[in-house]
C-alpha cells in the first residue's frame, strides 16, 4: 500500500494552494496528490483559450518542475473510488490503496446537468467545466454550425462568446430574466447583454430548454415558450455543485457542500477540505455557502495546508468576485451586486455610452458590493473596502465617479500600514 | 491675453517649451504655484500664461526631460539708463493699483559693493603661510561680553582658579550663524532644516520675530529667539529654552519700519504661535512702543536678563543707517552683549520696494565705523559684533571679520542653498520652492532631511575655504583676524571711502 | 525585505517617478522615446495620486500575502526567492483577476491595443541585479520614496 504523510485528492488550484500552505511549515513530510485528470495541474478558467486553439501546455498553472521542486508526488489519471476513513486510507480504481496521515479533499464541483427530454442518446451535448469537456468541444468544432448554450452565467457567456468568435451561430437560453444574474445588477446585465448581442449572440431569457430534438444528431431545441432553435450542438453551463460522490456513505458532513470550520477541518479528524467542494464563510453576509471561485480556492488551500502542517491559521472568509474580460468593455464585480432587501443603499453612475458604468452597494455606510464596467483600474481598492468594512460615507461619491480608483481618499492611518516600514501586508495584518 | 490692462502684455518672462521633449508628464503643471502652467486634455498640450510667470524656474528645475527654459522676454523698448525697464513697469503697476509695491529678498539695485573692492593679503617669503590641512586652524568664536580684566586666585589645594565671573558666552564652532527668518515668512520645514544644520555645525539659528513653534523646542538649545516690536510669541518659556535673546530694533532690508507678514500668509498655526488672530496682517510697529530712548532699551535688556537670570547673552539687532556708530555705542552702553549690524543688502519676506532699495548703508562701512568707534571709546570688548546683510560667500565672511565683526549671520545664502532663485515674490506666499510659504502643498517641498544636509554642506564648504584663506594669510586662528584691517587693501575706491573703511588702498 | 517606502509627507507630485519608471522599462531607456515612439505613456507602474496638499506615488507593495497571486488564473504572478512578487507579462492572459484583487489598486490593466494584459511594479528587478536602487526611488527629488528594510520579517519563502 502506498503511504504518504499528506494526501490531496484533486490536483487543481486548491491542491496547489494546499501544497504551498503545507510547505511553508513542513518541508520534509511527503505529499501525494491524486487526480483522475491526466493533464495534472491546469487552469480551468482558461479552458476557453484551449477551445480557441491554444495548446494544452498553455493551460499549465504551475510548471511541470513545480511539483518536483516542492517534493510532491503526483498520481494522475487515477480515480479515487472510496474513502476508508476509519483506516485512514483511500481506495483507487484498480484496487490500489493509499494510506495517509492527513487528507485534503479538493475534489471540486460537478456540473449541474438537468434532465432534459431527448438528451439521452445524443452526441454533441457538452458541459464546460473540465479539460475533457473543452477537448471534446474543440474536436467537435467542425461538426456543428449552430449551438445552443443553456445558462447565461459566467461560464455560459464565456463559451457563447468564444464560439461566436469562432464563427458559430450561438443562442443562449437563460432561466432568469437577465444575463449574469449572480454576478451583476440589472443595469449592468443590460449592458453586458447588449455588448454580446452586438457580436451576434442571441438571447432567450425567462426560458428553458424542454426538449432536444433529433435522433443521434441534434436538429434543434424546443423551448418552454414554444420557440424552436435549430442547432447541432448543445452546451449546458448552468453551474457547478460541490461534488459529494466520495463523501456519500461516510460520516463526513456533506450538505450541498463539504462542511468545514474556520481551519478548513471537516468533522473527521485529520480530514480537511478546500476549493469548490466546500462551503465556506461568505463575508458579505456571514453565511456559509459554496463559492466556486479561483482566488478563494487557492486561499482556502493555503489555509488548509497551513493547518494540516500544524499552524493555527483561520480562514478570513471569501467574497464573490467576477471578471469578464472577453467583452469589448471589461466588467468586474465583487460582493453583493443586487441587494436582497431595502436596507441597502445603491449608488449608480452611467455615462450612457456603455463605456463607463459603476454601481456601489452600501449598507450602514459600508461597501457591500460593486460593479464596474469600462473603468476598472483600481477596482481592487473597492474589493479591499468590502473586506475591511471601512465607513465610506464621506468618500462614496469619489468612488462612484472617479474612473481610476485610488487610495488618496482613504484614511491616513490605513495607508500608513503599508506605506511605512511597518509593512502590514500579511494575510491577517 | 486682452480683456485686461494692456501693460500686462509686457511681462518679464517667457516659458519656452521644447515640445518634442515634453512628454506631458504634467509635473510642471503641478509644480507651478503661480497659475502660469495649464494642461489642455482635449488637445493634449501644456500651455502657459506667460504674464503670470515670476521666473522662479521651479518647472525648469523639475522637468524630467529638460524641456523647459524660462527666458527673459526679449520684447522691450530700447535700453534707457535712467528709465530702466523695472522702473517703467513699476510706474504702470502703481498707476493701475494705486498701492505700495511690496516685494521680497534684498536690495538688488546697482550700488557699490564694498566687499568686491576689498582684497585679502597672503603670505610670501618673509612671513610663511600655514597649510590648513597640516596644522590646526581655529574657527571657534565666542560671542558675548568680554571683561576688562581677569582676576585669578589661588585655591587652598594650590590650584589656580578664575575669580572673575564671566558674562554668558555663545560658543560657535564657525563664525557663521543662520539669520532671523520668522515663522510665517518661512515655514516650519525650513526652520527645522536650519535648526538641525545649526546643531550639526555647532553654531546657532534664529527664530525671527514669528515666535518659536512647539515642534522646534528640541532645537531651542542652539536657537536665538527674537523679541521684535510686535513681541510675537514672546513668553517666559520662549526666553527660557533659548540660548540667547535678540531684541530687534531694526532690519537692514527696511530700516525704520517694522516686520510685515501679509494676512494671506497667516494660517491657524501661525496665528497660534504668534498669538494673533488668523488671517490678520501681522505688521510689527516701526518702533518698539516701549522703547523711545536709550534708557528704555536698557530697561528692556535688563528685563530680559532678569528673566533669564543673567545666564544668556542679549543681542540687539540694529539696521545700518547714517549714524550707526553713535547708535552702536549707545546700545553697547545700554548693556547689550552682542550687537547685530544689518546692512542695506539684507533680505526680507515682505517690504515696500521703495524702502528696500533706497534706505540704509552698506554693512561693510557700518562694521568698519562701529568697530572703530567702539575701540576709540575703549568699550570694544564689552560687545561682540555680528555682521549681516549681503554676506554672499566665504570671502565676504573673512572680509567682514577683518573689518571688525566677530561673526556673521547668513539668510539669503541659506535660502539659495535650498533652492531659492531670487524671484522676489516671497510676500505672495506662493513660493514654488516651498521656502517662504506655509501652504501645506508647497511647504512639503522642503524636506528637512535634504535641506538641513544642504545647509550643513554650504557652511562646511565656506568654513573650509575660510581656513584656506586664513592659512594663506599666515593666521591660524580667526581671532587674530578680527578687526585686523591691515590684512585688507581697497581697490578702486576713493581716498575718502578707504579712509572711512580704515583700509589702505592696494599698493601701499 | 527591502521595499519602496512611501513618505507621503514629502511627495511634491512632480511625476518624475512615473517618467523614470516608464523609461527604465522601455527598450530605448530614454524617456522621450519611450513616451513618443514606444507609446508607453500610460504604462507607469508607479502612479501619483494628488488631492490638495496630499500626494503620494503608489506602486506594488510586494505583499507578504499577495492577493494578486491568489487570483491569477494562469500562474503568471509568482513570488521570487528574493521576495519580489513578479508578474510575467508573457504568461498573463488578461483576466483582470489581479486588478480585482489588489486592495491597493497596484495591478493595472493595459486596455489599449489588441493584446490586453496586466502590468505592475517589479521592484526594478533588472536594476537590483546591478546593485542599483529602483528607478522611482532614484528619480524622486524630495526623498518621498525610499528603498529600505521593512521592520517585520518576510513571510517564509520556501527554499526551493
Amino acid at each position: 500500500m502506498k503511504k504518504s504523510d499528506y494526501v490531496i485528492v484533486g490536483a487543481n488550484v486548491a491542491a496547489v494552494g494546499t501544497i504551498e500552505g503545507i510547505r511553508r511549515h513542513d518541508t520534509r513530510s511527503s505529499i501525494l496528490t491524486i487526480s483522475y485528470e491526466t493533464l495534472g495541474s491546469y487552469s480551468k478558467a482558461m479552458l476557453a483559450d484551449y477551445i480557441k486553439g491554444s495548446s494544452a501546455g498553455y493551460l499549465e498553472y504551475r510548471g511541470k518542475d513545480y511539483f518536483e521542486r516542492m517534493g510532491v508526488n503526483c498520481l494522475y489519471g487515477r480515480r479515487v473510488t472510496r474513502l476508508d476513513l476509519d483506516k485512514s486510507k483511500l481506495l483507487l480504481e484498480g484496487g490500489e490503496e493509499v494510506g495517509y496521515k492527513k487528507l485534503l479533499l479538493s475534489v471540486g464541483g460537478t456540473p449541474f446537468k438537468p434532465a432534459i427530454k431527448g438528451a439521452e442518446n445524443k452526441e454533441l451535448i457538452f458541459s464546460f467545466t473540465e479539460f475533457i469537456d473543452a477537448h471534446k468541444i474543440r474536436e467537435a468544432l467542425p461538426r456543428f454550425e449552430s449551438v445552443v448554450v443553456i445558462g447565461a452565467g459566467f461560464t455560459g457567456t464565456e463559451i457563447a462568446y468564444t464560439l461566436n468568435k469562432l464563427n458559430k451561430k450561438v443562442s443562449v437560453v437563460e432561466l432568469g430574466d437577465r444575463v449574469l444574474v449572480k454576478a451583476l445588477d440589472p443595469k449592468s446585465s443590460e449592458i453586458a447583454e447588449s455588448l454580446m448581442k452586438a457580436e451576434g449572440i442571441e438571447f432567450y431569457l425567462n426560458d428553458t430548454v424542454e426538449e432536444i430534438s433529433g435522433n443521434k444528431e441534434i436538429s434543434g431545441v424546443k423551448l418552454k415558450s414554444g420557440k424552436f432553435i435549430p442547432c447541432q450542438a448543445v452546451i449546458t453551463a448552468i453551474g457547478v455543485v460541490p461534488n459529494g460522490q466520495l463523501m456519500a456513505n461516510t460520516p463526513l458532513n456533506f450538505n450541498r457542500g463539504l462542511e468545514v470550520d474556520e481551519f478548513m477541518r471537516t468533522n473527521i479528524p485529520d480530514v480537511y477540505g478546500a476549493g469548490d467542494v466546500v462551503k465556506a464563510i461568505d463575508i458579505t453576509d456571514g453565511e456559509k455557502r459554496a463559492l466556486p471561485l479561483w482566488p478563494l480556492a487557492y486561499q482556502q488551500g493555503i489555509v488548509a495546508g497551513s493547518n494540516m502542517a500544524g499552524a493555527k491559521y483561520p480562514y478570513a472568509g471569501g467574497l464573490p468576485m467576477n471578471s469578464l474580460k472577453f467583452l469589448k468593455v471589461p466588467i468586474l464585480s465583487a460582493g453583493i451586486t443586487t441587494p436582497p432587501d431595502q436596507s441597502y443603499q445603491v449608488l449608480r453612475h452611467d455615462d450612457q455610452k456603455g463605456s463607463f458604468y459603476r454601481s456601489l452597494i452600501l449598507k450602514d455606510g459600508r461597501l457591500k458590493g460593486f460593479v464596474t464596467i469600462g473603468a476598472i483600474d483600481g477596482a481592487g481598492v473597492l474589493t479591499g473596502l468590502i473586506k475591511s468594512r471601512i465607513d465610506i460615507s464621506d468618500i462614496k461619491d469619489s468612488l462612484l465617479y472617479e474612473k481610476r480608483i485610488g487610495l488618496i481618499r482613504m484614511p491616513r492611518e490605513w495607508r500608513n500600514k503599508v506605506f511605512t516600514r511597518k509593512d502590514e501586508t500579511g494575510y491577517h495584518d | 491675453m486682452l480683456y485686461k490692462k494692456p501693460q500686462i502684455q509686457y511681462y518679464p518672462y517667457i516659458v519656452q517649451r521644447d515640445d518634442y521633449k515634453c512628454v506631458r508628464c504634467l509635473g510642471c503643471v503641478e509644480q507651478c504655484s503661480y497659475d502660469a502652467t495649464f494642461y489642455d486634455d482635449e488637445l493634449d498640450v501644456i500651455w502657459n500664461k506667460h504674464e503670470a510667470c515670476v521666473g522662479c524656474k521651479r518647472c525648469e528645475a523639475l522637468c524630467p526631460t529638460d524641456a523647459i527654459k524660462i527666458v527673459p522676454n526679449p520684447s522691450r523698448p530700447y535700453e534707457h539708463d535712467s528709465w530702466r525697464w523695472e522702473l517703467v513697469m513699476d510706474t504702470y503697476l502703481q498707476a493701475n493699483t494705486g498701492s505700495i509695491i511690496i516685494t521680497g529678498i534684498g536690495n538688488d539695485k546697482r550700488y557699490r559693493i564694498y566687499f568686491d573692492h576689498l582684497l585679502l593679503d597672503a603670505c610670501q617669503v618673509t612671513n610663511p603661510s600655514i597649510d590648513p590641512l597640516r596644522e590646526p586652524m581655529e574657527l571657534r568664536t565666542f560671542l558675548g561680553r568680554k571683561g576688562n580684566k581677569l582676576e585669578l586666585e589661588e585655591k587652598s589645594d594650590g590650584s589656580i582658579a578664575l575669580k572673575t565671573r564671566l558674562a554668558p558666552q555663545l560658543t560657535l564652532e564657525t563664525p557663521i550663524m543662520f539669520s532671523a527668518m520668522s515663522y510665517g515668512s518661512i515655514n516650519l520645514n525650513f526652520q527645522e532644516s536650519m535648526a538641525r544644520a545649526a546643531v550639526e555645525l555647532g553654531t546657532y539659528w534664529n527664530t525671527g520675530e514669528g515666535g518659536l513653534h512647539k515642534k522646534l523646542y528640541p532645537y531651542a538649545g542652539r536657537g536665538i529667539v527674537q523679541v521684535a516690536s510686535g513681541r510675537f510669541g514672546v513668553s517666559r518659556d520662549y526666553l527660557k529654552v533659548a540660548a540667547a535673546a535678540e531684541i530687534k530694533i531694526g532690519q537692514g532690508a527696511k530700516p525704520g519700519i517694522g516686520g510685515h507678514l501679509p494676512g494671506e500668509k497667516v494660517n491657524a498655526d501661525i496665528a497660534e504661535t504668534r498669538m494673533i488672530p488668523r488671517g490678520s496682517d501681522a505688521i510689527s510697529p516701526a518702533p518698539h512702543h516701549d522703547i523711545y530712548s536709550i534708557e528704555d532699551l536698557r530697561q528692556l535688556i535688563y528685563a530680559i536678563k532678569e528673566t533669564t537670570r543673567y545666564e544668556k547673552p542679549v543681542f540687539v539687532k540694529i539696521a545700518a543707517v547714517h549714524n550707526i556708530a553713535a547708535i552702536a555705542s549707545g546700545v553697547a552702553r545700554a548693556g547689550a552683549d552682542v550687537i547685530v549690524v544689518d546692512g542695506f543688502r539684507g533680505g526680507t519676506g515682505a517690504t515696500p520696494k521703495s524702502v528696500r532699495d533706497h534706505v540704509g548703508i552698506p554693512v561693510e562701512i557700518a562694521i568698519a565705523v562701529v568697530d572703530k568707534r567702539l575701540r576709540d571709546e575703549g568699550i570694544r570688548n564689552e560687545v561682540s559684533i555680528v555682521a549681516t546683510g549681503g554676506v554672499r560667500c566665504s570671502a565676504d565672511v573673512i572680509k567682514a571679520i577683518a573689518l571688525g565683526a566677530d561673526a556673521v549671520y547668513i539668510a539669503t545664502s541659506a535660502m539659495l542653498a535650498v533652492g531659492c532663485t531670487l524671484c522676489q515674490t516671497c510676500n505672495t506666499g506662493r513660493c514654488a520652492w516651498g521656502i517662504t510659504t506655509n501652504d501645506p502643498r508647497l511647504a512639503r517641498r522642503q524636506n528637512p532631511e535634504i535641506a538641513s544636509e544642504q545647509l550643513y554642506k554650504l557652511v562646511k564648504g565656506w568654513s573650509h575655504e575660510m581656513k584656506e584663506m586664513l592659512g594663506a594669510m599666515g593666521i591660524n586662528s580667526i581671532e587674530s583676524l578680527k578687526g585686523n584691517r591691515l590684512r585688507l587693501r581697497t581697490l578702486g575706491l576713493t581716498e575718502k571711502e578707504s579712509e572711512i573703511l580704515g583700509v589702505l588702498p592696494a599698493g601701499i | 525585505m527591502k521595499k519602496v517606502i512611501i513618505a507621503e509627507d514629502f511627495c511634491i507630485a512632480c511625476y518624475n517617478c512615473e517618467v523614470a519608471c516608464i523609461a527604465t522599462h522601455s527598450k530605448s531607456q530614454d524617456p522621450v522615446k519611450a513616451y513618443k515612439r514606444e507609446n508607453l505613456r500610460s504604462r507607469s507602474n508607479a502612479l501619483v495620486e494628488v488631492k490638495g496638499p496630499v500626494a503620494f506615488s503608489l506602486m506594488c507593495r510586494h505583499c507578504k500575502h499577495p492577493w494578486c497571486l491568489d487570483a491569477c488564473i494562469s500562474g503568471a504572478i509568482q513570488r521570487l526567492d528574493n521576495g519580489i512578487v513578479y508578474l510575467d507579462e508573457e504568461r498573463c492572459v488578461g483576466c483582470w483577476g489581479c486588478v480585482l484583487a489588489c486592495p491597493y489598486g497596484a495591478s493595472h490593466p493595459n486596455l489599449k491595443g489588441d493584446d490586453k494584459r496586466a502590468f505592475k511594479c517589479d521592484l526594478c528587478i533588472n536594476r537590483l541585479d546591478k546593485g542599483l536602487n529602483p528607478a522611482c526611488v532614484e528619480a524622486c527629488p524630495n526623498k518621498a520614496l525610499l528603498y529600505d528594510e521593512t521592520l517585520t520579517e518576510t513571510v517564509e519563502v520556501l527554499s526551493r
